[in-house]
């Protein structure tokens, strides 16, 4: 079972010691094992089963109680055998998420691959930073040494691969002396004495393999290293930038839970590449499970000698720490991070000069997101080349998305650069609810732009992206079906940055307030002609006069939707919302074929709907909030909207 | 190896040195970049973005002030984007400045006499300080401390809890202080520039311009129709309003400051402008509005116009009126009119309005105190046909009602069918309004509008080159304040134009008005004052008001005038003047009103032994924060909050005084706002040192 945070909202940890007690209990031949981040997050809570002959099956929605049931009856000593095969010919509705009639039968859903949802939403994807997902118990290192964990670090650090595996944990690390083959490990999988790699030779395949930032802006990764590398002075430093905060977005957080020791090494690659001594994890204090499994990691390679003056055991010297953000999404800016681990507060500074010239204390300092480091073991393990291969043109590997919103199959995905859009959403995702249309897709987050379904086509790749209006972001992505409305989604991520805004920037502070006013305004019906003018005059001077990314781009999604969704605009000011949203645009208006059920007048929470049954109910539109609660419980379909 | 490539900035080159900003290569070479957060010898804030320039190649605007100046670039400071920028800039700061710049009654005054300051300086019992505002800043300062309809009054803050302060009572407190001073205050008049200028109408505007054109070194002569200075204020007040005495001492005042008055000399009969324009380095046409409106009536020419009969009350032996005397009108003119009528010895007086007391275009405490006087006063009530019968006049009228507004947003009168009635009288007078009866053939050349001389309303200047109007000439009938203020703005225009200077009036400062305030605003600002009720003008008693034109309102004692002083809550800001963020939104041409949203409150913190914090006019810029962290303060200053509600503060709500025990000056000088202002700089300080 995953116990990351998304599943653990979700109840898992309950189902897990459930399953725990259970098995105590029965003393069943089951061990229960915590895993990394599967996905599928539509499904959770999920528990996969591995039985003695490695077949997989899945369970999805049950209760603890269930759980330990499941556990009794199914998996109880002597008796699974009998018990399974009773299970497939009783069917386990009552044990699955889905309860739509269009369910497929128990036993494709108990085999994952098979499930036609399941394979549509891992079949296209590519896992790199996610590589091993969902096997492997995130804070076993042991298990991480097996599965290819610390081999590019090694490799990078002139260590033969076979010395890791052989470390048991609490014993303490031999040292070798990686840079004399004489002394090199015999065991090495290659059998052959091993060369450290020179920094130059990591940068290398680090540009050769095209990765760029996954933080959302694309930077060229090598070549922000050559930068670091070849600053002077002996001082640097590298910080792993895990302020994660676009909302709706969680994939930093999902790979420093799962994946905490590929991060460790990739930072610890960097800071080999750059020769920097000191790294630090940038990770907002509202991830306390990612700070946890972080720290837990850390703990684990200290115990064994691998960090502080013998990385890995070696005769490079590393020390890592952590530093917990307060919470300021704009901390996920470079000068804004660097600031808040100095303990000031963060507020961004002028690029130049950039924090790979002059950074953390003054010194050369590399900033590199967390999927961007997770990607880096991978690259040196597999080759520039192989990585390359992914990909399009520009954009090379993969990208990690929190794939979220109208959608059937939402969850955490990571896809080949150049998938698109459209492949996402339908494939991936399941497109959007029976009898909805897509609508767009907003991605990037707050600085992103939203994508209109007729460019759905589109490859994910940084470019075609950014000539869309839209940028590729951290990795949120939003579908929207035809009930949202364009300019409510623009008021929304403009509130968001809006109210994130350091307020130094006279542009982003009191910008962002007019623009929101002005959208808030077309919300109410309240705009005239000269009011979106001004709107699309501000956005574009925000976007001019602002010292940051968080400025620069809040505009974004407003201009954006004006470019694509126009019309929308245009209705609002004519006093009509068409996706029938904007409360103070809307009026709920009940047809004819209404009952008299009175549950809607039940309901109500302003009481705005008399209680008269066996007749077409009323309502008081001057009490009426439009909270949509009414239409929501019609079982006749009886309320529509105007 | 050949020399790096040299910094363009606004096309003039310059020669990059290591380290040097955008900002400081531009200074260098003399190009003038506005700053805000910019504090030299500190690391650049760079958040204002006033300083923002346009550099070849790269998108958006770069903060000149952070920016290292690197050698080949080409840098635009000047040009339309950027200077859009700015002017957004300022106005989003401006959108979320909770301060007023001057006193709202400052900007309701059409002169701008500094009210806040000269109260300020009665309350500090400083009169000669107040009277050197009121005297350099209006004309006539006594006469319109008597007659001015107190424009000001009615933005006094005061009226959100209280009645309004008495600020035109303090004024003539003031002026008349002066006026019997032993050693009353002089202006310093500059040195003789050796212009001379014409002014035609020796009233309240021109005498205003002549005050203001003397003090600037140029020679005037006043030229009037009438046998005596003053014009309207002498020949359409009645005395008891304002006692000759008090016009005449206002007149000889200018005429000591080197006016000279050549009087009963009419343009068109006495002089031309031809001559004058020939004769004058400029000429000024300040001739009011001195023409009468008939009745609109069969036998209007048998009433009389009560322009003239103020007139030849003041001029002639007064007219007979007879006991039964009509006015029709229902201004101040006609207020006085009866008033005179009443003093005349009319048994009784009548005022006949067409509309309703409400509507009446005058101010009611003239309306009741002719009322307490005796006269009645009818409404909705409009002429229809004068005639004369037996030595007796006849006025025939109809009855009104009032019907949709019209143009001027009253309720337009309507005549009730069937409703004439005739009243007698010994005398009609018809205050029904003026009009410019000032010809185009006696100004050949000189274009007109609707309602008088065509002007540049900027600067008064009239199509003639050299040839100014101002006054009611200009507007029609309008207020004496009013053409007090075109006077003086006249004055500003006709210097610049004698200097050879470009002619552009006497822009405006952009003021920064908070509006109505919510409770908490009004509590702060009510913090710093006593609460008391207006001060009551003493009258003359009844009985003597009805048989003399002696004056009725007799003026404040010093006392009353030292308690009413203290009523004011001193709006206005203490470093209005050296505002950078009021001066740059003065150079950029703002509009204040560009973003209306929701702005910061108004709060002030006067813990501070030297300085006032006034939070909600803060730009974020961090001066203050450096400062005091530079001086090593333990408490200092911080930001805190984020987006809009982001502000600077004293961290961990300590008091102020903690905050900055030594630095506190050095903020109050950085601060490029009102912010943070020392105590004793201004209207607020005055009262809160």
């Amino acid at each position: 079972m995953c116990l990351d945070s998304c599943c653990v909202a979700k109840g898992t940890d309950r189902i897990f010691r459930a399953l725990q007690e259970s098995v105590a209990r029965t003393g069943a031949a089951a061990s229960v094992k915590r895993v990394g981040c599967v996905g599928a997050c539509y499904r959770t809570p999920m528990i996969e089963v591995v039985t003695a002959n490695r077949r997989r099956l899945a369970y999805t929605g049950l209760t603890p109680a269930q759980a330990g049931e499941l556990v009794h009856t199914e998996y109880g000593p002597r008796r699974w055998a009998r018990r399974l095969r009773q299970l497939w010919t009783r069917g386990l509705d009552n044990l699955l998420v889905e309860s739509d009639p269009a369910q497929p039968p128990a036993e494709e859903v108990a085999s994952p691959r098979r499930d036609p949802g399941v394979a549509a939403f891992f079949g296209r994807q590519v896992h790199i930073a996610m590589e091993h997902y969902g096997r492997l118990d995130p804070l076993d290192l042991d298990e991480c040494l097996a599965h290819d964990g610390f081999q590019a670090l090694a490799r990078c650090l002139g260590l033969p691969a076979g010395h890791l595996t052989g470390a048991p944990p609490g014993e303490p690390a031999k040292r070798p002396v990686p840079s004399d083959p004489a002394t090199a490990d015999p065991r090495g999988t290659t059998g052959h004495p091993v060369q450290a790699w020179a920094p130059d030779q990591i940068i290398a395949a680090i540009e050769q393999s095209g990765v760029r930032g996954r933080g959302g802006a694309g930077f060229p990764t090598g070549q922000k290293w050559r930068v670091v590398c070849q600053q002077p002075g002996d001082t640097r430093y590298v910080i792993c930038n895990g302020d994660e905060g676009d909302p709706g977005a969680f994939m930093d957080r999902m790979i420093l839970e799962s994946f905490p020791y590929r991060v460790i090494e990739g930072l610890a690659i960097a800071a080999l590449a750059v020769g920097a001594h000191e790294g630090i994890f940038y990770i907002r204090h509202e991830y306390p499970n990612a700070l946890e499994r972080v720290r837990a990691a850390l703990a684990q390679m200290e115990r064994r000698g691998w960090l502080g003056d013998h990385l890995l055991g070696s005769d490079y010297a590393l020390r890592l720490s952590i530093k917990e953000g307060a919470g300021a999404f704009v901390c996920g800016e470079e000068t804004a991070l660097i600031a808040s681990v100095e303990g000031r507060r963060g507020m961004p500074r002028l690029r130049p000069p950039f924090p790979a010239q002059a950074g953390l204390w003054g010194k050369p300092t590399l900033i590199n997101n967390v999927e961007t480091l997770a990607l880096v073991p991978w690259i040196i393990r597999h080759g520039a080349a192989a990585f390359a291969a992914i990909g399009t043109a520009s954009s090379k590997g993969t990208k990690v998305f929190a794939l979220a919103g109208k959608i059937r199959r939402a969850g955490l995905i990571e896809i080949p650069m150049g998938t698109t859009l459209r492949e996402i959403v339908e494939d991936i995702g399941g497109g959007v609810a029976a009898g909805r249309k897509f609508k767009a897709v907003q991605i990037g987050g707050p600085s992103g732009g939203c994508v209109p379904a007729r460019l759905a086509d589109t490859p994910v790749d940084y470019e075609s992206l950014r000539d869309i209006g839209a940028i590729m972001g951290s990795g949120g992505l939003v579908v929207l079906d035809d009930t949202a409305c364009m300019v409510d989604i623009a008021r929304y991520f403009l509130q968001f940055t809006q109210n994130q805004s350091c307020g130094k920037c006279t542009f982003c502070r009191v910008g962002t307030k007019r623009m929101l006013e002005l959208l808030e305004r077309l919300c109410a019906g309240r705009a005239k002609r000269t009011h979106l003018d001004e709107l699309e005059r501000l956005a574009r001077q925000v976007t001019q006069g602002s010292l940051c990314g968080l400025g620069k781009t809040a505009p974004n999604p407003v201009l954006s939707t004006l470019r694509y969704f126009r019309d929308e605009y245009e209705a609002h000011l004519n006093g009509r919302c068409p996706a029938g949203k904007c409360p103070a645009l809307i009026r709920y208006v009940v047809k004819d074929n209404c009952t008299g059920c009175t549950i809607c007048a039940q309901r109500c929470p302003v009481n705005a709907i008399p209680l008269t049954p066996y007749q077409r109910h009323v309502i008081d539109l001057d009490l009426c909030t439009r909270c949509n609660t009414c239409r929501e419980v019609c079982p006749h379909d009886a309320i529509e909207v105007k | 190896m050949t020399a790096p490539p040299p910094i363009l900035i606004d096309g003039r080159s310059a020669d990059v040195q290591p380290g040097e900003t955008i900002l400081q290569v531009a200074r260098r070479l003399g190009i003038a970049i506005p700053t805000l957060c910019h504090v030299e010898g500190f690391a650049p804030s760079a958040s204002c973005y006033l300083c923002a320039v346009q550099i070849e190649g790269r998108p958006n605007l770069w903060p000149s002030c952070a920016m290292p100046a690197a050698p080949g670039m080409v840098v635009f400071t000047d040009s339309d984007t950027v200077r859009e920028a700015r002017k957004t800039a300022l106005e989003l700061l401006i959108s979320d400045h909770a301060g007023d710049c001057v006193g709202p009654c400052r900007t309701g005054c059409p002169a701008r006499l500094d009210i806040p300051q000269f109260i300020a300086s009665i309350a500090a019992g400083e009169d000669g300080k107040a009277a050197q505002i009121v005297t350099d800043d209006l004309t006539l300062p006594a006469s319109l401390g008597r007659v001015c309809p107190r424009l000001c009054e009615q933005r006094c803050r005061q009226c959100e809890v209280e009645e309004a302060l008495s600020i035109r009572n303090l004024h003539r407190f003031t002026a008349d202080q002066q006026r019997l001073a032993v050693r009353p205050y002089r202006p310093t008049r500059a040195q003789p520039t050796g212009k001379r200028v014409a002014i035609v109408g020796a009233g309240p505007a021109g005498l205003a311009a002549a005050h203001h054109l003397l003090l600037r070194g140029h020679a005037t002569v006043l030229f009037d129709a009438h046998p005596q200075a003053g014009g309207m204020l002498r020949y359409g007040i009645p005395a008891f309003r304002l006692p000759r005495g008090v016009l005449d001492a206002e007149i000889r005042w200018i005429r000591e400051l080197g006016a000279e008055f050549r009087l009963a000399q009419r343009l068109g009969r006495d002089l031309s402008l031809d001559t004058l324009r020939r004769d004058f380095d400029a000429v000024l046409l300040a001739l009011g509005a001195q023409g009468s409106r008939g009745l609109d009536c069969p036998g209007e020419e048998l009433a009389l116009p009560a322009v003239r009969f103020l007139e030849q009350l003041t001029d002639g032996p007064a007219p007979e009126v007879g006991a039964d005397v009509v006015v029709v009108g229902g201004g101040n003119t006609a207020m006085d009119a009866s008033r005179c009528a009443v003093r005349l010895g009319a048994q009784s007086v009548r005022v006949l309005y067409r509309r309703t007391r409400r509507e009446m275009p005058c101010l009611m405490e003239e309306v009741e105190a002719a009322e307490a006087e005796g006269v009645q006063i009818e409404y909705l009530v409009a002429p229809l046909r004068l005639e004369r019968a037996n030595g007796q006049l006849r006025l025939t009228c109809q009855r009104m009602e009032l019907g949709a507004p019209d143009a001027s947003g009253r309720a337009r009168p309507v005549p009730v069918p069937g409703s004439e009635f005739t009243i007698p009288a010994s005398c009609v007078i018809a205050a029904i309004g003026q009009s410019v009866d000032f010809e185009a053939g006696h100004a050949p050349g000189l274009n007109f509008s609707k309602w008088g001389i065509a002007v540049d309303s900027r600067t008064l200047a009239t199509n003639l080159p050299g040839v100014f109007a101002a006054g009611d000439a200009v507007s029609g009938p309008d207020l004496a304040v009013r053409a007090v203020a075109a006077g003086k703005l006249a004055a500003a225009s006709l210097d610049q134009y004698l200097s050879g200077r470009k002619v552009v009036g006497s822009p405006e400062a952009v003021n920064v008005l908070m509006g109505k305030l919510n409770e908490h605003e009004l509590a702060v600002m009510l913090r710093e004052i006593e609460q008391a009720p207006r001060a009551a003008m003493p009258h003359l008693p009844l009985e003597q008001r009805r048989t003399s034109f002696a004056e009725v309102e007799l003026g404040f004692t010093p006392s009353d005038a030292r308690r009413e002083s203290r009523r004011c809550l001193g709006c206005g800001c203490g470093k209005a003047v050296p505002c950078r963020l009021r001066n740059l939104a003065t150079e950029y041409g703002v509009d204040p009103a560009r973003f209306v949203g929701e702005r910061r409150h108004f709060t002030r913190d006067t813990s501070h032994p030297d300085i006032i914090f006034e939070p909600g006019k803060c730009i974020l810029c961090g001066a203050c924060v450096e400062v005091a962290r530079r001086a090593g303060e333990d408490v200092g200053l911080s930001f805190f909050g984020r987006g809009f509600q982001a502000g600077v503060a004293v961290p961990f709500d300590r008091p102020m005084a903690e905050a900055l025990r030594t630095s506190a000056k050095e903020a109050a000088a950085v601060c490029p706002t009102g912010a943070i202002m020392l105590k004793g700089t201004g209207c607020a300080g005055c009262r809160l040192a």
